[in-house]
């Protein structure tokens, strides 16, 4: 009977299909199936060799049968693998990818500037280009025989308009029409007769100003600060230095590290070891008169920043001209750069 | 403003080095652009002296260095016996190697150095003085041991463009007294007199004047040349370069006139009459007008007050006796003249900026010693010194708590006290107040924050805390049409379009040329553009698009989505600013797909432009209707206007073949452009998200296909279906297909009820009506 089990075992061993699974199964187990007949050789036994003998048989039988079950699961389960892998796909094939497009350099980083402000409680403030020679000069402490006006190379447009050539006649308007105190920025395109490789004729700004009662020079440093920090990473050096600005009085230059050398002197910084990055200031109490506000009582500070400059320090871009050139490929850069 | 250390010197002791004065002037307020150390510049330059020239297409001269005689090519023009710095072969200048250099047949042995070799800006020559050794290293003469650091100063400083300017700013950052100048003035008695009348006294408060005579004209000493090619300027001779020198020195412009050119002995400063005119020093005819002042002798105007002297009574090599005028003039006068006449001079500028009235005698004094000693001449003992008015001390009254508070640093009385006394300004305790008087040098403080600044300037910025404002104010959100142009910008970007930015100017003749404007007086012109190219405001953003695609097909980019937001420029009412309303635009050329195994081969046309529209339109909240356009910029069958609330509000689709022509693209490049006044449509609309129930009911799907005439439009059809009946949800046009002269759509309506499940006859009654209606009033039939 062992040897039956054997054979078996061996015969089976080719068979990969049902059907020839089934002619085995069949030869053994089936009406005429060598182990059927020994079940009905149990008539001819006697009585007492017949409970032990039947018990063997018996065995066997379950046992064949499980043999057979086992083999027939396994043929199942090849056939099957043997179908998937007729779908075998190429996984080395690039996916399929909708077309992403981007957004223009410096709307990235005009948008990151704004976040860092609008997270400081600042709303935006927005003004037009083509401004009056008043907003953009006269009330700002930049009376017309003033050699302050030679800072700012202006294109004009008639009758007393002119492309502005910073946004802060923004903060004019707003003084003018809102209720201080006051917390904003004016983010917007300014305008300057000037091109080169760093200079370009049109170009963003964002300037701010606070007005409240009580601030003083050193509520600029913090404010600014903890911009540029936010910016330009926490670890940033900074240093502030007295500069000049007609609207402002104390007026602040504030430096960065080079963010190339790190403060050891490159071309970048012309070997300073900084970085000009932003002009700011104590409002200027003839600003406050000239929008009817009293300075005895209402202090400011405002600053402001080329947003260009920032990007090409931010992307090592070495051109302004690249921004308004629209190259494709250069604009391509700066797909999907939500994260950086 | 460049500055050298060792004239700086002879105002003020400097006690630390180059890089460290930088440092601290820098962190105080002038800012120094850049720095050439001389010193580090020299390397083994040495005094050579021209023995011998040969001129020819290269100058060859014969330089004796003392130990030997070396030849040496140049194209400088020398002279025999000219001491020059000369650096030989082997040797090092400026950082750099020098080396033998073949001119043809024969070697130049060395290099003859100007004041390039040594990092200074313009190229001059330097001729040292003859009595000098030849041989000597440069390293060894004390005017080439030297500094220059150029400092940009800023407009509110007048009186810092000058050494002593400088001194007195570092006098008080060093806490170093400022140093006297010493010198001596032999002065003589003359018969002849020069008569000075002031009549315009408003724009001259203070004429002084010196009579020098018996000048010796002549080349000045090395010491005075030097000086004045370290600061940029040229020397000419020793009376115009000791004007320019003492300029240098005290901040005073100076000018000398020929004495024997002047008709009468007398000066009259006086405004210009209309239809005068003169030629100044640079030989150019300047026409003058009332409102300018000058200053003249009995017949005609010798100079235009504080910018430029005329070129008939200057200094020349005849001129014996002189006169050297030493004024004040009113800033604004000078800067509104120099304006009107776009001229800029060293004079000019520091008058525009302020000039110490209160120097003009010292000025006019040093300089006559200086020509006493280097020009020989004799100095008249009568000095002219017409002076209008006092020019008295402004006072400013302020407190120490108004100081501390504008800076927000406890500095302590006496360290404020000090700091105001060490800028040369003068200090009154009054009780908690005090009264700072300015000195007549500086215009640029009027308040106490001015003082404060002051203060804080020396103090040093940077020793001042940072502290957060507590302002206790909540940002307000942004207005709706800064939020919606993000999103679009978004949306757009997100769905495969790059953004680009143009300048706003652009150029008149191109929007003509591509009939994107009728008429030119339309147009907002910029009165001084840089270019033609830019000379008026743009009206539309398609321009700088089209170009956009121009330039990126001409360097062979095969697919461009580009959108743009910006404002453009409309005019307003005349003296009223223009409306600036904010559009976008989108432009789309080339192919739909970037190379893929997934997708044919096609390029972008009228309905991908329609769909990033739409977007727009949905994202808003905007219902448009589409209407053929009549606009010459786009093709007359392939683009459409935007009407919403009954206005156009822009326009997108092909451009006309014509205008593709023009721009010398191929016609095979199909150009998808538009336009849309996003100002217009978001001021108006509204957009209300409401949650919209899941249907109850199983929703019904039918399919139906129409054939029609080609010409039919199926955004009519669509209409139809959707007004036909309550329960039509949807309906989506899911095939297309057009065969001779007609057309074959095939619509997906979804049918949903939220009281009941539809019955199989509700639902067929519903088609039956659809197709009805779109076959009576559309003459189509249902294809089986
Ligand atoms: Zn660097």
């Amino acid at each position: 009977m062992e040897e039956i089990l054997e054979k078996l075992k061996q015969e089976i061993k080719e068979i990969h299909n049902l059907e020839s699974l089934k002619k085995v199964k069949a030869a053994y187990l089936g009406k005429k199936g060598c182990i059927t007949k020994l079940l009905k050789n149990i008539s001819t036994l006697s009585a007492e060799k017949r409970k032990n003998y039947g018990e063997k048989v018996n065995r066997l039988k379950r046992e064949a049968e499980k043999i057979f079950s086992q083999k027939s699961e396994s043929i199942k389960k090849e056939i099957e693998n043997l179908s998937l892998e007729r779908e075998k796909l190429d996984i080395t094939l690039p996916g399929r990818r909708y077309a992403k497009g981007s957004l223009h350099p410096l709307s990235i980083v005009l948008r990151e500037i704004e976040d860092i402000f609008e997270g400081l409680n600042f709303s935006i403030e927005e003004g037009p280009e083509i401004e009056y020679e008043l907003y953009n000069f006269d009330m700002l402490n930049m009376p017309k025989e003033h050699p302050a006006r030679d800072m700012h190379d202006t294109f004009y447009i008639d009758e007393g308009m002119l492309l502005r050539t910073h946004t802060s006649p923004v903060q004019i308007r707003v003084l003018k029409e809102k209720v201080p105190p006051l917390m904003f920025i004016s983010p917007g395109k300014v305008y300057r007769r000037d091109a080169d490789i760093s200079h370009s004729p049109m170009f963003h700004q964002v300037e701010g100003m606070i007005v409240d009662k009580k601030l003083s020079f050193s509520h600029l440093k913090g404010i600014m600060t903890v911009f540029l920090r936010k910016f330009f990473g926490e670890e940033t050096e900074l240093r502030f230095r007295p500069s000049y600005f007609p609207f402002t009085e104390p007026s602040a230059e504030v430096d960065i590290q080079c963010i190339v050398c790190k403060g050891n002197g490159c071309r970048l910084c012309s070997y300073t070891g900084f970085l000009e990055i932003l002009g700011c200031g104590v409002v200027h109490p003839n600003v406050f008169k000239a929008a009817g506000y009293d300075p005895e009582i209402w202090k400011g500070l405002a600053f402001g920043m080329g947003v260009e400059r920032m990007a090409m320090l931010k992307y090592g871009i070495d051109d302004i001209r690249l921004f308004f050139e629209n190259d494709y490929r250069f604009l391509k850069n700066f797909s999907l750069t939500a994260v950086t | 403003m460049i500055v050298s250390l060792n004239w700086l010197n002879e105002f003020v002791e400097i006690p630390c080095d180059a890089r460290e004065f930088v440092y601290r002037l820098t962190m105080s307020g002038l800012e120094a652009e850049g720095i050439v150390c001389l010193n580090e510049m020299l390397g083994s330059a040495r005094v050579g002296e021209i023995k011998d020239i040969k001129k020819g297409n290269i100058n060859w001269v014969t330089v004796d260095i003392k130990d030997k005689d070396i030849e040496i090519a140049t194209n400088l023009s020398l002279n025999i016996g000219d001491k020059i710095p000369v650096v030989e072969a082997g040797g090092e200048v400026g950082k750099r190697k020098v080396q033998e250099k073949a001119f043809g047949n024969k070697v130049s042995y060395g290099v003859i150095c100007s004041t390039k070799n040594f990092g200074m800006e313009n190229e001059e020559l330097i001729k040292l003085e003859k009595e000098v050794e030849n041989g000597t290293y440069l390293r060894d003469i004390k005017e080439f041991d030297d500094c220059l650091i150029d400092f940009d100063i800023t407009p509110n400083r007048g009186d810092c463009l000058s050494m002593l300017g400088i001194a007195r700013d570092a006098s008080a950052i060093f806490n170093k007294p400022l140093k006297k100048l010493e010198y001596n003035l032999e002065e003589e008695r003359f018969e002849q007199k020069i008569k000075v009348t002031v009549e315009n006294t408003r724009d001259c408060p203070r004429y002084s004047a010196r009579l020098i005579k018996n000048v010796n004209i002549k080349e000045s000493p090395f010491l005075i040349r030097f000086r004045l090619l370290k600061c940029g300027i040229r020397p000419i001779n020793n009376i115009v370069d000791i004007t320019n020198y003492v300029m240098l020195a005290l901040g005073q412009p100076l000018h000398a006139f020929d004495v024997e050119k002047l008709k009468g002995s007398e000066i009259i400063v006086r405004s210009a009459r209309n239809g005068e005119s003169i030629i100044t020093l640079d030989g150019k005819e300047r026409m003058l007008s009332e409102d300018m002042l000058v200053i003249a002798d009995r017949t005609k105007p010798i100079a235009i007050a504080g910018i430029m002297g005329g070129e008939e009574t200057g200094v020349t090599e005849e001129t014996r006796d002189i006169l050297i005028e030493s004024a004040h003039f009113n800033p604004v006068s000078v800067r509104m003249t120099a304006r009107k006449l776009l001229m800029h001079t060293e004079a000019s500028h520091r008058f525009e900026r302020g000039v110490d009235p209160e120097n003009t005698m010292e000025a006019a004094n040093y300089a006559a010693y200086l020509i006493q000693r280097y020009a020989q001449g004799h100095v008249s003992q009568d000095f002219v010194d017409v002076k209008v008015k006092d020019f008295p001390e402004r006072g400013i009254i302020c407190s120490y708590n108004d100081i501390r508070e504008i800076i927000g640093c406890d500095i302590e009385d006496e360290k404020i006290r000090d700091t105001i006394k060490s800028l040369h300004m003068s200090l009154e305790d009054r009780k908690e107040r005090f009264l700072v008087r300015v000195p007549t040098f500086r215009f640029d403080l009027f308040q106490c924050e001015d003082i404060a600044e002051e203060v804080a300037r020396i103090y040093g910025y940077n020793r001042i805390p940072s502290i957060l404002p507590s302002t206790p104010l909540l940002s307000q959100k942004k207005s709706r049409l800064a939020t919606v142009s993000e999103k679009i910008k978004d949306v757009l970007s997100n769905n495969g379009l790059s953004e680009v930015i143009n300048y706003s100017f652009v150029n008149a003749e191109e929007l003509k040329k591509y009939n994107l404007i009728r008429d030119e007086d339309e147009l907002i012109k910029i009165s001084n553009p840089l270019s033609s190219e830019q000379n008026v405001m743009r009206p539309t953003l398609l321009l700088g698009l089209l170009n956009n695609v121009i330039l990126n097909v001409s360097r062979s980019v095969l697919r461009v989505p580009l959108f743009e937001i910006g404002r453009i420029f409309i005019k307003g009412e005349r003296g009223r600013l223009p409306y600036e309303p904010l559009t976008l635009g989108i432009a789309l050329s080339g192919r739909r797909y970037e190379p893929c195994w997934y997708e044919r081969e096609t390029d972008f046309d009228f309905y991908d432009i329609k769909g990033f529209f739409e977007d727009v339109f949905y994202l808003i909240g905007a219902d448009v209707e589409y209407r053929q356009t009549k606009n010459p910029f786009f093709h007359p069958q392939k683009a459409t206007d935007v009407v919403f609330e009954k206005k156009i509000v822009g326009h997108f689709g092909e451009i006309h073949p014509e205008v593709i022509h023009k721009t010398g693209l191929k016609v095979k490049n199909t150009i998808v452009l538009g336009e849309i006044n996003l100002s217009e449509m978001v001021e108006k609309t509204r957009k209300v998200i409401f949650f919209r129930r899941l249907p109850r009911y199983p929703l019904v799907i039918r399919d139906i296909s129409l054939l029609m005439e080609r010409s039919v439009q199926v955004g009519e059809i669509l209409k139809t279906i959707e007004d036909t009946d309550k329960h039509i949800d949807k309906v989506y046009i899911f095939d297309l297909f057009t065969k001779g002269k007609e057309k074959s759509v095939g619509f997906r309506i979804i049918l949903r009820n939220d009281e009941k499940t539809f019955t199989e006859d509700e639902v067929q009654y519903i088609i039956d009506r659809v197709v009805q209606r779109i076959e009576e009033k559309f003459a189509a039939r249902l294809r089986r």
